[in-house]
């Protein structure tokens, strides 16, 4: 059985629905003013139908502060959700369609106030049909469904069926329940603050378990876990893990919040501890025969974060040059797995570039000069060196830039090939690119050609 | 010699029902990866997948030119590749240069420190999917570089056994010792024209698998503006 529950006087502050679900746990928001809600079972709690129908009605005039709405409803209970939302939209007070009479309680309605979103008929073909049905004579709900079902699919098609089903109540569906939105968070107040990371990792585990089961009941995924710590000196610690690809295993989650955790350790014991995500749609990939293989994404970033504890966050990524002339600038992006591409064109045996190490930072020389050309270049650092006699040079191009910053750079660049230091070597010259700052006049090598 | 008969005889009446498991079962060609320039390819035959592959040789030897153009090649090749630079060493404007595809290259800084280059190569290599994992250090000392123990190199072998990844270490002096299934030794000259450097003239010697008939190579790399 299904009770409609209609208002049209209903405050703005209040909501139906809310009122609705005092009574059932299965809740339709049908139209505006009106709910519709599954009662069967309920008897134990309100009795009979009709005692339903008049608790429905003695709650609504309450206040809202006794849980009421103020105001005067419609209700009406039939077998039908359909056949009692016309019975409550059109019949003041209480109205109890018994179950294979409907026509006898809405059988004179007027043919135009049938509800024809119910049977998911648009309001043009809706009306065109009305039309007919005027031109036909037909005035009311018993008229239109007196008439053959096979001459009804003739004229009208199967639209015209579903209209004739509405009138005669006939119509079979199920609610279009209301569902509570789903929250992915879940929280935890301690008895007793945690300092250590180990004791946490336990209860991450249950907070993680809990939130990935409740993205899998929705087929969801996540691509930002929130992590709120709120520590015992009143402060709050907050880190935020962004994934490239959703995902939903908890056991990677946790692997990650513990590297975070462990890179960025709260600064006091910790009191309650907080989880969230944002569900968005999971990942679909379609691999190929013949592409390479790629790392697995969840396992590629379980090595992406031990790596960042390793080497530290800034030392790891994908290189990027910067759109400057500046020497050596480049910047690291967070390394993702590209998307495929279109097969390109081999480029063996095209590209036999002469590769240049750098050195970072710039070895400090001293340059001995003959007529501005150097002849003779030392430099010491803790990891490698540079000495002897210069026999080949290159040079100079001078580069500048960004004079009107503080980081401006001016300086004249040479190539030169230095003799090994040792006179009994045979090695060949090596070759480095070296540089003098116009303003301070300092020398450096900036690196090998290799 | 009555033993000797009689293990054949035995194998020879249950050879029929066991087929060949008797045979003894010729290793496969390891698959290999182009390294991007024709005549180390025509020497070398390729970079192997599932070993380790050491170019060696002194400053200005070309170890970097050709460690460029086989990341190039890898990453236009749809491979995915890791760099654990040692020494922080590599410079992103050559590479571009060298025609190397930024997106699917793994830049790992270790701030010259040896232990964190090793740890990153092992979780690299254990994470699995990378297609070509170069271990560059070319700037650590020889002194230095002799002292890694060889069960660094062991390890790594045994990791990427029957997968798909390729090994290539650059170093000064040669250091992965026998765990390295091609070893190359690199000798470079500078070469000039009109007060520029123009190229590198880059001697190739493959000293592992040695071949006495065909051992050497020559390719030469150009200097970019």
């Amino acid at each position: 059985m299904f009770a409609c529950i209609y208002s049209e006087n209903v405050p703005s502050n209040l909501s139906l629905t809310d009122f609705a679900y005092e009574f059932s746990p299965l809740v339709e928001e049908t139209k505006a003013g009106a709910v519709t809600i599954d009662v069967d079972g309920c008897e134990l709690l309100f009795g009979s139908a009709y005692q339903l129908a008049n608790e429905v009605m003695r709650r609504a005039k309450q206040s809202p502060a006794d849980g009421g709405l103020e105001a005067t409803v419609n209700v009406a209970i039939a077998a039908n959700a359909d056949a009692a939302i016309h019975a409550a939209t059109h019949l003041g007070g209480i109205t109890f369609v018994s179950p294979g009479e409907e026509l006898t309680c809405l059988g004179e309605f007027p043919i135009n106030q049938l509800h024809y979103d119910l049977a998911g008929v648009e309001q043009k073909t809706a009306e065109e049909i009305f039309e007919t049905l005027r031109l036909w004579g037909i005035r009311t709900f018993a008229d239109f469904a007196s008439l053959p079902v096979a001459g009804v699919s003739e004229r009208l098609g199967q639209v015209g069926l579903r209209l004739q089903q509405l009138a005669a109540g006939k119509t079979e569906r199920h609610l279009k329940l209301k569902q509570p939105a789903p929250v992915f968070a879940n929280s935890l107040e301690l008895d007793h603050p945690i300092a250590e990371i180990e004791p946490l990792s336990f209860i991450f585990a249950r907070l993680l378990h809990q939130l990935c089961a409740a993205l899998n009941a929705y087929a969801l995924a996540t691509n930002e876990l929130q992590l709120q710590l709120q520590l015992e000196d009143q402060t709050t610690h907050e880190r935020r893990l962004s994934l490239p690809y959703p995902m939903r295993d908890h056991k990677v989650f946790l692997k990650l919040l513990l590297l975070d955790v462990e890179m960025h350790p709260p600064v006091a014991a910790v009191r309650t501890i907080s989880l969230a995500c944002e569900p968005v749609k999971p990942r679909v990939t379609q691999n190929g025969l013949f592409v390479p293989l790629a790392p697995a994404p969840d396992k590629l970033e379980l090595t992406l974060a031990r790596l960042a504890k390793l080497v530290g966050e800034e030392n790891i990524g994908s290189p990027a040059l910067l759109d400057t002339h500046r020497p050596d600038a480049f910047t690291m992006n967070r390394f993702v797995l590209p998307s495929k591409k279109a097969p390109r064109q081999s480029t063996i045996d095209n590209r036999k570039c002469l590769g240049l190490r750098m050195f970072r930072p710039p070895l400090r020389a001293v340059v001995e000069t003959e007529q501005g050309w150097p002849t003779q270049i030392s430099a010491w650092g803790k990891q490698r060196s540079v000495y002897g006699k210069v026999v080949q040079v290159a040079g100079p191009w001078r580069t500048t830039g960004d004079w009107w910053r503080e980081d401006r750079w001016a300086r004249d660049e040479w190539d030169v090939a230095v003799a090994a230091g040792n006179k009994t070597s045979s090695e060949p010259p090596a070759l480095y690119r070296i540089f003098r700052t116009l303003n301070s006049e300092m020398w450096f090598v900036e690196g090998n050609y290799d | 010699m009555r033993s000797a008969l009689s293990k054949a005889e035995i194998e020879a009446n249950i050879a029929s029902r066991f087929g060949d498991a008797f045979k003894i079962h010729e290793k496969a060609a390891p698959e290999t990866l182009s390294s991007g320039i024709a005549e180390v390819d025509t020497l070398s035959g390729g970079i192997p997948r599932g070993a380790i592959t050491e170019i060696s040789g002194p400053r200005s030897s070309g170890r970097t030119s050709l460690l460029y153009s086989a990341l190039a090649y890898a990453t236009t090749h749809d491979e995915i590749c890791a760099l654990i630079d040692t020494n922080d060493t590599f410079a992103p404007a050559s590479a571009a240069a060298a025609g190397i595809d930024f997106e699917r290259l793994l830049w790992i800084r270790c701030a010259a420190n040896l232990e964190h280059a090793f740890k990153a190569t092992d979780l690299l290599l254990h994470a699995g999917g990378f297609g070509l994992v170069i271990l560059d250090i070319g700037d650590v000392a020889g002194k230095e570089a002799r002292r890694i123990i060889s069960s660094w190199w062991y390890r790594f072998r045994r990791t990427i056994e029957n997968r798909p990844t390729a090994i290539i270490v650059i170093s000064e002096e040669a250091c992965t010792r026998s765990c390295a299934a091609l070893t190359l030794e690199l000798h470079g000259n500078g070469e000039w024209s009109r007060n520029l450097l123009s190229s590198n003239s880059v001697n190739v010697n493959r000293c592992r698998p040695f071949w006495p008939a065909f051992n050497e190579s020559q390719f030469r790399a150009h200097a970019v503006a």
